[in-house]
């Protein structure tokens, strides 16, 4: 009965050490996310990108880089008028490029109801590129996240007013909305005038996508596939050759904010050879139609060959902290001498 | 960020030390002969205790070797645990 009871005490201390203990190294062991956007800082430390931006007039220029020789990597973002290049590259690999132009915004009507725009169902276009964006001043900014990493945007109003680019590129990863702009990619913002649109009509906005590099549609971005962004789809394009590879994409939301309402997002032509690729993002506006805005995230962005590597690198391995060990020491010593002098106290006052 | 395996390496070393300690006091009381495999077992916990302290503040660390030394502890630990069972 004595060791029936001791035995349970023994376990209780136990117990009690093993909880207090557990949730102290929780505490410990906790790695830091100061700026909150799930990602661990020492990741983002790891990944930080140095970011070159510069402006002129109607164009910007973002040159993003990661690491040192052999491990370096290099992602080029321009803009100018209404047409983004994108570009790639990693020490000692291939280069991988597209050129994307918001080409126009149209209207069409489904009259046939088969959900493909057919030849005389555009009701509306509006030319975009160029026509919309040249001699349009670019309006770039910064600022510093709470985590020390710059994030740079660019706002670009068309001349007409009906669309409006905004774009994003940071540093290190950043929580914009319910999405995690990595710092190998370019956040698009894209808002249209939905005014543009003539009652009973649906909305189309049409990229033209250029490129001499393999393209394939994908139903399931890479962002969404590391649960950086919610449903999103993807056009890659990868370029390959000598046993080497690397890919640039262009993504987009399936979901649009029409006056902060979600809306559907269709695409109506996938890619197809030869290039260049129109692609049309239709909306289906519902009743009563948006007023001030119809909002289409999109991103630019490259598969980053030197981030993986960092992702992917075992962590430090154990490290000895003398002072900590001597105190953890000395505690659990204090805590085993306790129990032990309880023990005996307790055995004393037995008759 | 603190390195925890210091916590858990200075834990185990302490409590393994207490519970030799004591499976031998037990045995110098009883004279009860299976108390020497406990008390076996739980010194070899300490002795675990005490090498891995040493791979942790060494410069170096070979995780195969700290693998290998630690599994062959842990098999003369089990054995000791095992014939303290056995003989009861």
């Amino acid at each position: 009965m004595v060791f029936t009871r001791a035995a349970a005490m023994a376990f209780a201390s136990s117990a009690a050490l093993a909880v207090v203990l557990a949730s102290s190294l929780a505490v410990a062991d906790g790695t830091t996310d100061s700026d909150g956007d799930g990602v661990p800082d020492d990741l983002e430390a790891a990944t930080q990108r140095t970011v070159a931006v510069s402006t002129a007039g109607d164009g910007f220029n973002v040159s993003s880089h990661l690491g040192t020789a052999p491990e370096e990597d290099q992602f080029d973002l321009s803009y100018h008028a209404g047409t983004f290049d994108v570009w790639y590259s990693q020490t000692g690999g291939i280069a991988s490029s597209y050129e994307l132009e918001v080409l126009n915004l149209i209207a069409w009507k489904d009259g046939n109801a088969n959900g493909r725009i057919d030849p005389g169902e555009i009701v509306r276009t509006i030319a975009l590129g160029p026509s919309a964006f040249s001699e349009v001043r670019v309006v770039a900014s910064n600022r510093t996240d709470v985590d020390g990493g710059r994030v740079f945007q660019f706002l670009v109003p068309g001349r007409d007013t009906n669309v409006t680019l905004n774009v994003t590129v940071g540093q290190r990863f950043e929580r914009i909305d319910n999405i995690v702009l990595t710092p190998m990619e370019a956040r698009l913002d894209i808002g249209v005038n939905p005014a543009v649109v003539p009652p009973g009509a649906i909305l189309g906005l049409v990229f033209r996508m250029d490129t001499r590099e393999r393209v394939t549609l994908e139903d399931h971005s890479w962002d969404e596939e590391n649960h950086f962004a919610p449903d999103e789809r993807e056009i890659n394009v990868t370029a390959s050759g000598l046993g080497r590879s690397s890919t640039v994409f262009f993504s987009w939301s399936n979901t649009a904010l029409a006056d902060g309402s979600p809306i559907p997002v269709a695409l109506m032509n996938a890619p197809t050879q030869p290039s260049p690729y129109d692609l049309t993002l239709t909306y289906a506006f519902g009743s009563p139609a948006p007023s001030t805005q119809v909002l289409q995230h999109a991103t630019l962005g490259v598969r980053s060959t030197v981030y993986e590597i960092r992702r992917s690198a075992p962590g430090p391995g154990p490290q000895g902290d003398f002072i900590l060990y001597v105190a953890t020491f000395a505690g659990a010593t204090a805590f085993v001498a306790m129990t032990i002098v309880l023990a005996n106290r307790r055995r004393s006052r037995k008759p | 960020m603190v390195a925890i395996e210091n916590v858990l390496l200075a834990t185990v070393s302490v409590f393994a030390l207490a519970l030799t300690l004591i499976a031998v006091i037990a045995f110098r009381r009883t004279r009860d002969g299976h108390l020497v495999f406990l008390a076996g077992a739980f010194g070899v916990f300490f002795l675990k205790g005490l090498v891995l302290t040493v791979f942790l503040f060494s410069p170096t660390i070979d995780l195969r070797q700290t693998f290998v030394l630690s599994g062959a502890l842990d098999l003369v630990i089990l054995a000791l645990f095992y014939g303290f069972t056995l003989r009861r």
